[in-house]
C-alpha cells in the first residue's frame, strides 16, 4: 500500500511537488499569501499561457515542437484589433483571425508532414514570416481599439468564476477528451511513440501530423485573443517568448520530448508552477531583475529531476 | 542524365547554399546599383563577422545533433561583464579573460546538462539561456554602460592591414574550427557522434567528454562574439545579445548543416551568415521596411531545407532503383 503510494508519487510530474515547495515557502515568508485574490490573479495571468500550452502538449507528444506559437498569437492579436478598428463586427473579426491561425497550422502541417522538414526548423521559418506579418500589419507599434469585450472576458464573472477561466476550462476539456477519449489522441501518441506501428495499422501519418499542427495553431489563436483582451490592445511582439514558455510548461508537466509520454493534466501544473513562481516573486517584492534567472533555475532543476527519475525507472 | 545531376547536387554539400548565395548576390546587384560598391561590400562583411563568430561554435554543436540556444544570452552576459569590469578600471586583458571564462563556464554547464544529465539539448540550453540573461540583467542593474577604453573599442571598429579587425578575428576563429573539424580525431568524432551515437558509443568513444568540449567551444565563440559586440557598440546593455535572435541558428541551417547532426560544416555556415547579412543589407538599400526582414529569412530557411530533403530522398530512390537493376 505504502509502496504503491510511493511509486505513484514518483510518477507524478515534477511540477506538482515544486508547486508544493513554492507555496509552502512563500506562505511562510509572505504576509497574507493564501487568499482568493492572489489565486484568481495567478489563474487569470496563467490563462493565455495555458491555452497555448494545450496545443504545444499535442505537438510535443508527436516528438515535434511548435516554435510559431508566439508569432501566431502576435498575428491573431493584431489582426483582430485592426479588423475591429476598420469597422468589422467583433465576432466576425474574431472568426477571421482564428481562420488565419488555422491556416498557419495548415501550413506548418504541410511543411512538416509533406516536405518532411524537422518541426523545429519548419516552425522557426513560419515564426519569422508571421512576425513580419504582425509587425507590418501593426506598423511596428501597439494597435488599440475601444471595445467592451475586453472587460467582459478579462473581468466578467459567471457562476463566481471569471470568464477567462471558463475559456481555459473549455480548452482543457477539449484537449483532454481529444487526447484520451478519441482516436485522435491515440494517433498523436503513436506518432511520437511508434510511428511505424501507426503506418502499419493503416492510419495516415500525414493526416495525424496535419491535425496536430492545426490544433496547436488554433489554440495559439484563442490564446492570442485572450491575451489581447487582457492587455486591451494588440501588440505585434506582445507574445514573443510564448513558444519557449509553453515548451517549458509542458516539460515541467512531465511530458517527454521523446516517445509520446505525457498528459494535458501535467501541463496544467507546469503552467501553474511558472505563474505561481512569477507571482510569488512579485509579491515578495523581489526585483524583476532576478526573476528570469530564478525561473530559469527552477525549470532546469525540474527537468533534471524528471529526466533522472525516468531513467532510473527504465533501469 | 537527370539522375546524375540530382546526384551531383546532393552529394556536394554546399552547392545548394552557394547557389542561394549567388542568386541573392545577382538579384541584389540588379535591384540596387550601390550593392556592389566596395564600401558596401566591406560593410556587409563586417556585419556578417559577428554573426559568423556566434554561429561558428554553434555549428560544431549542431554537428553532434544538438543545439545551443544560449549563444545570444552568453554573448550578452560576456559583453556586460567585460564592460562593467573595464568601467571599474580593470585592465582590458582582465576583462577579456573574464569574459572568455564566463563563456567556458556556461559552455561547461550546457555540456554537463546534456551529456551527464541526459537532458534534451534544446531544453538544457534554453534553461541556461534564461539563467544567463537573468544574470546579465543583474550585472547591469537596468543601466546602459557606454564609453569603453579606446584600445578595446579598436577591436570592434578598427582596421588592420586594410581589413576590419572583427573580420580578421572571424576568419581566425572559422579557420581554427575548420581545421579542428577536418583534420583532428576530435573533429571526426564530432561527425561520428552526430551521425550515429550508438556506433560511436560501442566503438568506445568518450561521449561525455566530447559533448562537454563541444558546448565549451560554443561558449567560447559566443564569448568572443559578445566582446566584439560590446566593442563595436562602444557600450553594453543587458539585452544586447538579443540583436541576433534566432539568426544564429538560421545561419547554420542555411549553411546546409543537418539539424540531426553528422552532416555539414564550417564552410556552409560562412555562406549562411553571408546570405542573412546580404538580405538585411539589401532591404536597407532598397528601403524596404525592416519588418519584412524576418519573413525573407523564414522563407529561405523553409525553401532551402525542403529542397535539401527532397533531393536526398530522390537520390535514395535512384540508388535503390540502380541496385534492383543490377540484381
Amino acid at each position: 500500500m505504502l509502496k504503491n503510494l510511493f511509486a505513484r508519487v514518483k510518477k507524478m510530474p515534477p511540477a506538482i511537488w515544486m508547486i508544493l515547495v513554492t507555496i509552502l515557502y512563500f506562505g511562510f515568508t509572505t504576509k497574507n499569501y493564501y487568499n482568493t485574490k492572489n489565486l484568481t490573479n495567478v489563474i487569470i495571468h496563467a490563462t493565455p499561457l495555458f491555452i497555448a500550452a494545450c496545443g504545444q502538449t499535442m505537438v510535443i507528444l508527436t516528438e515535434g515542437t511548435d516554435m510559431s506559437i508566439g508569432a501566431t498569437m502576435n498575428m491573431v492579436m493584431v489582426f483582430w484589433i485592426i479588423l475591429m478598428k476598420n469597422g468589422v463586427a467583433m465576432s466576425v473579426a474574431m472568426v477571421i483571425s482564428l481562420v488565419a491561425a488555422i491556416f498557419v497550422g495548415f501550413l506548418n502541417g504541410i511543411i512538416v508532414t509533406k516536405f518532411r522538414l524537422p518541426p523545429f526548423i519548419a516552425t522557426l521559418g513560419t515564426m519569422n514570416i508571421l512576425n513580419s506579418i504582425a509587425l507590418s500589419a501593426a506598423n511596428g507599434s501597439t494597435v488599440t481599439h475601444r471595445h467592451e469585450i475586453y472587460k467582459i472576458i478579462s473581468r466578467g464573472v459567471f457562476l463566481k468564476t471569471p470568464y477567462i477561466l471558463w475559456i481555459a476550462i473549455a480548452c482543457f476539456l477539449l484537449s483532454w477528451v481529444l487526447l484520451n477519449k478519441m482516436r485522435f489522441g491515440t494517433r498523436v501518441r503513436a506518432l511520437g511513440g511508434n510511428r511505424e506501428a501507426l503506418e502499419v495499422s493503416g492510419y495516415s501519418v500525414h493526416k495525424a501530423g496535419m491535425q496536430v499542427y492545426i490544433y496547436s495553431a488554433l489554440m495559439a489563436g484563442i490564446a492570442g485573443l485572450v491575451l489581447a483582451c487582457r492587455i486591451e490592445s494588440g501588440h505585434p511582439s506582445g507574445a514573443d517568448g510564448f513558444e519557449f514558455n509553453t515548451v517549458a510548461a509542458v516539460l515541467l508537466g512531465g511530458t517527454s520530448m521523446i516517445e509520446g509520454r505525457g498528459s494535458i493534466v501535467g501541463t496544467v501544473f507546469g503552467v501553474l508552477l511558472i505563474q505561481i513562481l512569477r507571482y510569488s516573486l512579485v509579491l515578495q517584492k523581489i526585483s524583476s531583475i532576478y526573476q528570469t534567472a530564478i525561473i530559469g533555475i527552477v525549470v532546469l532543476i525540474a527537468v533534471i529531476v524528471d529526466a533522472s527519475t525516468k531513467r532510473k525507472q527504465e533501469q | 542524365m537527370k539522375s546524375t545531376i540530382v546526384k551531383i547536387i546532393s552529394q556536394s554539400k554546399y552547392i545548394l547554399s552557394l547557389f542561394i548565395l549567388m542568386m541573392i548576390i545577382i538579384f541584389a546587384s540588379i535591384i540596387s546599383p550601390s550593392f556592389l560598391r566596395v564600401s558596401n561590400i566591406i560593410t556587409i562583411i563586417r556585419q556578417a563577422s559577428i554573426l559568423l563568430i556566434l554561429s561558428s561554435g554553434l555549428t560544431v554543436v549542431v554537428l553532434t545533433g544538438g543545439i545551443d540556444l544560449s549563444v545570444n544570452a552568453v554573448a550578452g552576459l560576456v559583453g556586460c561583464i567585460a564592460a562593467q569590469l573595464m568601467v571599474r578600471e580593470a585592465s582590458i586583458l582582465t576583462a577579456v579573460l573574464a569574459g572568455l571564462l564566463v563563456g567556458i563556464i556556461t559552455g561547461m554547464l550546457n555540456g554537463i546538462l546534456v551529456s551527464l544529465l541526459h537532458l534534451p539539448p534544446f531544453i538544457a540550453t534554453y534553461g541556461t539561456s534564461m539563467v544567463v540573461s537573468g544574470l546579465a540583467v543583474m550585472v547591469m542593474r537596468g543601466q546602459v554602460i557606454y564609453g569603453l577604453p579606446d584600445r578595446f573599442v579598436y577591436v570592434g571598429i578598427g582596421w588592420l592591414y586594410g581589413i576590419p579587425v572583427p573580420v580578421i578575428i572571424a576568419i581566425v576563429v572559422v579557420a581554427i574550427l575548420f581545421i579542428v573539424l577536418k583534420k583532428t580525431i576530435f573533429g571526426r568524432n564530432v561527425y561520428m557522434i552526430g551521425s550515429n551515437i550508438y556506433a560511436a558509443k560501442y566503438s568506445g568513444m568518450r561521449d561525455v567528454r566530447l559533448l562537454i568540449t563541444v558546448y565549451v567551444i560554443s561558449g567560447i565563440t559566443a564569448a568572443i562574439g559578445g566582446l566584439i559586440m560590446a566593442a563595436r557598440l562602444n557600450a553594453a546593455d543587458a539585452n544586447m545579445g538579443n540583436a541576433y535572435g534566432l539568426q544564429v541558428v538560421a545561419a547554420v541551417v542555411i549553411g546546409g548543416t543537418s539539424m540531426f547532426g553528422g552532416e555539414g560544416g564550417m564552410a556552409g555556415t560562412v555562406i549562411g551568415a553571408m546570405v542573412l547579412t546580404i538580405i538585411a543589407n539589401l532591404m536597407n538599400l532598397v528601403g524596404l521596411s525592416s519588418f519584412l526582414q524576418p519573413s525573407a529569412v523564414g522563407a529561405i530557411i523553409i525553401i532551402m531545407v525542403s529542397i535539401d530533403i527532397m533531393l536526398k530522398s530522390k537520390v535514395e530512390e535512384i540508388s535503390a532503383a540502380s541496385v534492383t537493376k543490377k540484381t
